[in-house]
C-alpha cells in the first residue's frame, strides 16, 4: 500500500525544469531511499512533497488525499515530518529545548493558557521525560543543555531526527541524514530508522548519497536523474540498472 | 523640614518616564528579541494609543459632566480642560473608570493595528519589513501632525487631569501609582509568557522560521499574535505617556525617541530576555539624567556639553557592540537541572 | 571568569551611577532653592531645535552680559547663568529636560520656542510650580489664564488687525487667502479672514495647501483663476493675495508664481517679513508684486542699534527676528527673580506680569494679557524692494501700532 503518491510533478525555476514529471509511490511502513546525481532534483522533490515549494504541475497525495502545496505546519499535523540536508536547528536553543519545541499540540503554546502554569505544566513534564528518554537512547543525554550551535555535524543530524520523534509521525522525509558523518553514528541512525519502520510502521523517504550505508537498510530504492524517475524497485534491481551505472554509480564505487 | 513633594516629584518623574519606556522596549523585545520581527515603526501603535487618549476619555467626560455642546474639545481646548478638571478633581470613580476604559480601548485598538500590520509581516522579508513598518508609522505621524480634529495637529491638545483627585500636592504620587502599576503588571505578564512554552516557540521562530514550520508550528499565526500583543502594549505606553504629559502631541512620537532609543535600550541591555531589556532601559534613562545633572561641571569640554550625552552614548554603544555584542545581560540558555 | 567579573562590574557601575547619581544629583545639585538671593542663580533654557536655538542664544547671551554687569555695578551679590538644554525637536525630550532642570533647582525656564513643546510640558510647569517664559510660541490655543506659562511673542490673533489696517489703507476690496493646512496656518488665516469680513472686505476664495507640498503648479493655477475672477468684479489693485505660510513654502510657491504673469498685478501680504528664502528664489517677482510682510518690530532707538551692531559684528549676520524676544526673556526672568526676592517659581509667577507691564524691551512694551500672552505689539511693515539694479532687500515701509490701532507710513 502506498502512503504517499506523486503524479506528474513539475517544478520549474525560470526556464529550468528541476522536476520534469515525477510519478512516485512511497510504500507504507518501508524505508525508501531516493538516490541520484547532484542536481537531479532530489531535494526539490522532497521540498515539493513537504510543502516548502508548491509544484507547478502535478498532484501529491497522502493516504489518498490531495495535499499539493499545503503549508509545512499543516502537513506536520497530519503526520508528515522532514529534516534538512544542512541541519537547521534552533541554534540558540538548547538541545533539550530543540526537542521540546518540536512536540505538537502543546497547551502552553496558546497565548492565554501560557499565562497559567498549572494548565501546561503536566504536559510539559510528560514531554520532558519523553525527550530525556530519547536523548538517553542515543547516549547524548550529556549534551542536553548545550546550545544547538555547539554541536558537531553528526550530532546535529541526530538532533534533526530526534526532533521528528517528539511527535506522532507517519511519514518521515529525511534529507541526507548521514551525509558526512562518522560511520558508527551513521549506522546507528540508520538502524534506528529501520527499527522504527519495522516496529512502529513509520514510513521513511530518505535522500542519501552514502549508498554503502543506506543500501543495507533500504527496502526500496528510487533513482532520480535529470528531474525524472529512472528506475524504482528493490536495492538490488536498481543498482543493476545500466543507465544508472553509467551516469551515477560509477562515480560512487559501491559494493553490490 | 523635608517637604514630601521634594522627594516624591523627582522619584515620580524618573520612575514614570522609565515605566513608559519599559513598555516600549518590552514590546520591541517581544517582536525583535524573541520572535525576530525587525520593527522600526514602533511609534505607529504608540500613536494609536495617544490618539485614543486624545479622542475618547475627554469626549466621554464632556458628556458625563454635560459640558455645553457648543464647546469643541479641540477648538476650545483650554476652556474645556479647565471645566473638566474641576469636575474630575472631585470624582475619583469617573476618573479611574475613564482611564481604565481608555487603557482597554487603546490596547484593543493597538491590537487591531498590530493584527493588520501582521499581514505584511508574513509577506515581507526582514529588511523590507523594517523599512515598510517605518514608513507606515511615519505616515501615521504625518496624519496626526497635520490633521487637526484627531489630536490638535502639530500643536497637540491638552488633556484633562485624571489623577487630579489625589489633590495638587499628591498629583505626582497619583501618576507614580497609576503608571508604574500598569507597567509592572505588564512586565510580569510578559515575563511569565516568555518563560512558558509560548516563549520557547517564539525563540524557535526567531532562530529558524522554516524549521519551526516543519515541526508543525503555524508561524504566521504566532507572528500575528505577537504583533497584536506587542502593539497592544505599545498603545498602552502611548496612553501612559499622554497621561504623564497631560497633553497629546502626536509629532513627539517620532522615530528617534520612540523607535531608535528603545532599540538602543534593547541592544545595550541584551535582547531575548526581559531582564536585559529592563536593565538596558534603566541604564540609558538614568545615564541621560545623570548627564543632564553633570552638564554645569562639564564646561571644560572643547565643545558644548549639550552634545556630550550623544557622544557618550555612541561610545557606550560601540563598547557594547565590540566587547559584549549580546548586551549587558545576554540571553541565557535555559538549562534543565537534574541528573 | 575574570572578564565576566569585569562586565559585571561595568554593569553594576552603570546601575549605581544611574540610580545613585540620580539621588546624589538631588543632594549635590549645584544650586538648591535659596531662601535669600545670593550667588549664582540659574535660568533654565530649553531650545526646541538646535540651529534655531543658536539664534535665540545670541539675544540671550547679550542680555545676560548686560544683566550681570548691571548687578555687579550695583553691588548686588547675585549673578545669573544660563543652563541650556536641547529638546532636539521632540516634545517628549522637552518634558524630560524640563524635569531634569527642575530637579537641579531651576525655577524659571526660557526658550521653549515651539507651541507643541509648551503644551506637552505645561503640566510639569503647573504641577511643579515653575515658570515658563516662551520666546517663540505663538499658537492661539495656549491662551490660558492663571497658569505658569507666559509667552512674549505676538500671538497669532494679534496679527489680524495689522493685515486689516494695511489692506484698508490700500483700499482693498477682496482678499484671496492662502495658508498651510495645519493649525498654525489655518488659525492664522481664520483670524485674518474674520477681521477682513467684519470690515467689509470680501474673501471670495480660500486655499489650504498641504504643508509638505514642494510643487505648487496646480495650486497657483487655481489661485490665478480665482484672482482673475475677483479682478473682473473689483478691478486691478483692489484684490490682494494673503499668504499665511512659512518661508520655505512661500518661496516654493513664488517660484511658480514667477511663471504666471497674470498674477503679478496682485499686491501680496505674507505672514512674516524678512523671509530670506523668498529673496533667494523669487526676489524679482516679490518686488513686482509689492510683497508686504509683518514683524514684531523693535523700537527704533540707540539700544536696538547697539544690539544690532553687536550681533552683526560678532556673528556676521543680522539678528534673528525672534532673538529680540529672547533678549527680553532673560531681562524679564532676572528682574522677576529679583522682584520676587526669592528663587521660587510660585513667587516669580506672582510678580512676573507686573514686571512685564513695566518693561520696555527690544520687542517693545511687553505687557501681557490675562492669559499671560503678549497684549500689544508694534508691527513693522516691510516690502521687498529693488535697492540697486538686480539687488533686492526687505525694506521697512511703515509701522502698525496694535495698542492704538494706528498705521504710520515711513516717508520714503
Amino acid at each position: 500500500m502506498e502512503i504517499l503518491e506523486t503524479i506528474d510533478i513539475v517544478k520549474k525555476f525560470g526556464e529550468f525544469r528541476a522536476l520534469n514529471g515525477v510519478t512516485l509511490g512511497v510504500e507504507k511502513g518501508k524505508v525508501t531511499v531516493l538516490i541520484g546525481p547532484n542536481g537531479s532534483g532530489k531535494t526539490t522533490l522532497i521540498n515539493c512533497l513537504t510543502g516548502v515549494y508548491r509544484p507547478d504541475e502535478g498532484t501529491v497525495r497522502y493516504k489518498g488525499d490531495d495535499i499539493t502545496g499545503k503549508a509545512p505546519h499543516k502537513l506536520r499535523k497530519i503526520g508528515i515530518a522532514r529534516t534538512f540536508q544542512i541541519p537547521a536547528p534552533f541554534k540558540k536553543l538548547t538541545v533539550f529545548e530543540n526537542l521540546m519545541v518540536s512536540a505538537g499540540n502543546q497547551l502552553g503554546e496558546d497565548i492565554l493558557k501560557a499565562l497559567a502554569r498549572r494548565i501546561w505544566l503536566p504536559q510539559e513534564e510528560e514531554l520532558t521525560e519523553k525527550s530525556l528518554a530519547l536523548l538517553k537512547s542515543f547516549d547524548v543525554e550529556g549534551k542536553r543543555n548545550n546550545l544547538a550551535y555547539e554541536l558537531s555535524g553528526g550530532q546535529l543530524k541526530l538532533l534533526e531526527l530526534l526532533r521528528l520523534l517528539m511527535e506522532d509521525v507517519e511519514l518521515c522525509v529525511l534529507d541526507e541524514p548521514v551525509g558526512s558523518i562518522h560511520p558508527v553514528l551513521a549506522n546507528k541512525i540508520f538502524s534506528t530508522v529501520k527499527a522504527m519502520s519495522e516496529k512502529e510502521g513509520i514510513t521513511f523517504l530518505i535522500v542519501e548519497h552514502r549508498l554503502d550505508i543506506a543500501m543495507r537498510y533500504a527496502d526500496n530504492v528510487c533513482a532520480l536523474v535529470e528531474g525524472k524517475i529512472l528506475c524504482h524497485g528493490s536495492p538490488k534491481s536498481v543498482l543493476e540498472n545500466e543507465e544508472l551505472q553509467r551516469t551515477y554509480l560509477s562515480l560512487k564505487n559501491v559494493r553490490k | 523640614m523635608v517637604n514630601i513633594a521634594d522627594i516624591l516629584i523627582p522619584i515620580s518623574t524618573f520612575v514614570t518616564f522609565f515605566a513608559v519606556y519599559l513598555l516600549v522596549s518590552l514590546a520591541l523585545n517581544l517582536q525583535q528579541g524573541y520572535t525576530g520581527i525587525p520593527n522600526l515603526g514602533l511609534f505607529l501603535s504608540i500613536i494609536v494609543g495617544a490618539v485614543v487618549t486624545a479622542v475618547l476619555p475627554s469626549r466621554l467626560a464632556m458628556v458625563i459632566y454635560s459640558v455645553p455642546p457648543e464647546l469643541n474639545f479641540i477648538e476650545d481646548n483650554a476652556q474645556v480642560v479647565a471645566l473638566l478638571n474641576v469636575h474630575l478633581a472631585s470624582d475619583p470613580f469617573t476618573s479611574i473608570g475613564l482611564l481604565l476604559l481608555t487603557i482597554v480601548v487603546a490596547a484593543g485598538a493597538g491590537m487591531v493595528t498590530g493584527y493588520l500590520t501582521s499581514f505584511f509581516v508574513r509577506r515581507l522579508d526582514e529588511t523590507y519589513l523594517a523599512v515598510f513598518l517605518l514608513a507606515l508609522a511615519e505616515a501615521a505621524r504625518t496624519i496626526g501632525t497635520y490633521y487637526r480634529p484627531l489630536a490638535g495637529g502639530n500643536f497637540g491638545i491638552s488633556m484633562p487631569n485624571f489623577v487630579g483627585w489625589f489633590g495638587a500636592d499628591y498629583y505626582y504620587l497619583g501618576l507614580f501609582i497609576l503608571i508604574s502599576s500598569v507597567s509592572v503588571l505588564i512586565f510580569f505578564l510578559t515575563e511569565r509568557l516568555c518563560h512558558s512554552p509560548f516563549g520557547r516557540l517564539l525563540r524557535s521562530i526567531r532562530e529558524d522560521e522554516l524549521t519551526a514550520k516543519t515541526v508543525g508550528k503555524d508561524t504566521n499565526r504566532v507572528k500575528m499574535i505577537v504583533m497584536a500583543l506587542s502593539s497592544g502594549i505599545l498603545a498602552v505606553a502611548g496612553v501612559l505617556n499622554t497621561t504623564r504629559q497631560a497633553a497629546a502631541v502626536i509629532p513627539t512620537y517620532d522615530r528617534i525617541d520612540f523607535t531608535f532609543w528603545p532599540w538602543l535600550m534593547v541592544i545595550v541591555g541584551g535582547s531575548g530576555n526581559n531582564l536585559g531589556t529592563l536593565v538596558g532601559t534603566i541604564s540609558l534613562i538614568s545615564l541621560r539624567r545623570v548627564l543632564i545633572y553633570m552638564k554645569p561641571s562639564l564646561s571644560f569640554l572643547p565643545f558644548s556639553p549639550i552634545w556630550f550625552e550623544h557622544i557618550l552614548l555612541g561610545i557606550i554603544l560601540l563598547l557594547v557592540m565590540f566587547r559584549r555584542p549580546e548586551g549587558l545581560i545576554p540571553e541565557k540558555p535555559r538549562k534543565l537541572q537534574g541528573p | 571568569m575574570n572578564t565576566n567579573m569585569l562586565y559585571g562590574g561595568f554593569l553594576i557601575l552603570i546601575l549605581v551611577a544611574g540610580i545613585g547619581g540620580f539621588f546624589a544629583g538631588q543632594y549635590f545639585a549645584p544650586v538648591e532653592t535659596v531662601p535669600t538671593l545670593e550667588g549664582t542663580i540659574p535660568i533654565g533654557v530649553i531650545y526646541a531645535e538646535p540651529v534655531e536655538g543658536e539664534l535665540y542664544a545670541q539675544g540671550e547671551k547679550y542680555a545676560l552680559d548686560e544683566v550681570n554687569a548691571w548687578l555687579e555695578d550695583a553691588g548686588i551679590p547675585v549673578q545669573f547663568e544660563r543652563w541650556v538644554e536641547q529638546a532636539e525637536t521632540s516634545a517628549t525630550k522637552c518634558v524630560e529636560r524640563a524635569e531634569a532642570l527642575i530637579e537641579r533647582g531651576v525655577q524659571i525656564i526660557v526658550g521653549m520656542e515651539w507651541s507643541s513643546h509648551v503644551k506637552a510640558t505645561k503640566s510639569v510647569f503647573d504641577n511643579q510650580k515653575v515658570v515658563c517664559l516662551s520666546s517663540g510660541s505663538q499658537s492661539a490655543d495656549m491662551a490660558i489664564a492663571d497658569d505658569y506659562i507666559f509667552r512674549l511673542p505676538a500671538p497669532v490673533p494679534l496679527y489680524s488687525p495689522s493685515h486689516l489696517a494695511v489692506a484698508q489703507d490700500m483700499g482693498i476690496e477682496a482678499a484671496i487667502m492662502i495658508y498651510t493646512d495645519e493649525p498654525f496656518g489655518a488659525s492664522g488665516a481664520e483670524g485674518i479672514t474674520e477681521a477682513y469680513e467684519d470690515a467689509g472686505i470680501v474673501v471670495p476664495y480660500s486655499l489650504g495647501v498641504a504643508p509638505d507640498t514642494t510643487d505648487f503648479t496646480p495650486e497657483v493655477g487655481a489661485i490665478e483663476v480665482a484672482y482673475l475672477d475677483a479682478v473682473d468684479t473689483y478691478g486691478v489693485g483692489k484684490v490682494i493675495l494673503d499668504i499665511i505660510a512659512p518661508d520655505t513654502i512661500l518661496s516654493d510657491m513664488f517660484a511658480v508664481i514667477t511663471t504666471y504673469p497674470e498674477l503679478h498685478t496682485a499686491p501680496t501680504f505674507v505672514f512674516d517679513a524678512y523671509a530670506t528664502a523668498l529673496l533667494d528664489k523669487a526676489a524679482e517677482t516679490a518686488a513686482t508684486m509689492n510683497v508686504t510682510g509683518f514683524w514684531l518690530k523693535p523700537p527704533d532707538d540707540d539700544r536696538t542699534q547697539a544690539y544690532y551692531d553687536y550681533i552683526v559684528a560678532t556673528y556676521g549676520d543680522e539678528p534673528y527676528a525672534f532673538s529680540y524676544t529672547a533678549y527680553d526673556s532673560i531681562w524679564i526672568a532676572a528682574l522677576s527673580v529679583l522682584a520676587a526676592g526669592e528663587y521660587d517659581g510660585e513667587k516669580i509667577k506672582a510678580v512676573l506680569p507686573e514686571v512685564t507691564s513695566h518693561y520696555y524691551g527690544l520687542s517693545g512694551w511687553t505687557k501681557l494679557n490675562d492669559a499671560g500672552d503678549r497684549a500689544f505689539a508694534i508691527f513693522g511693515i516691510s516690502q521687498v524692494i529693488e535697492t540697486s539694479p538686480g539687488d533686492y532687500e526687505w525694506e521697512d515701509i511703515g509701522i502698525y501700532d496694535a495698542s492704538t490701532d494706528t498705521l504710520t507710513w515711513t516717508p520714503p
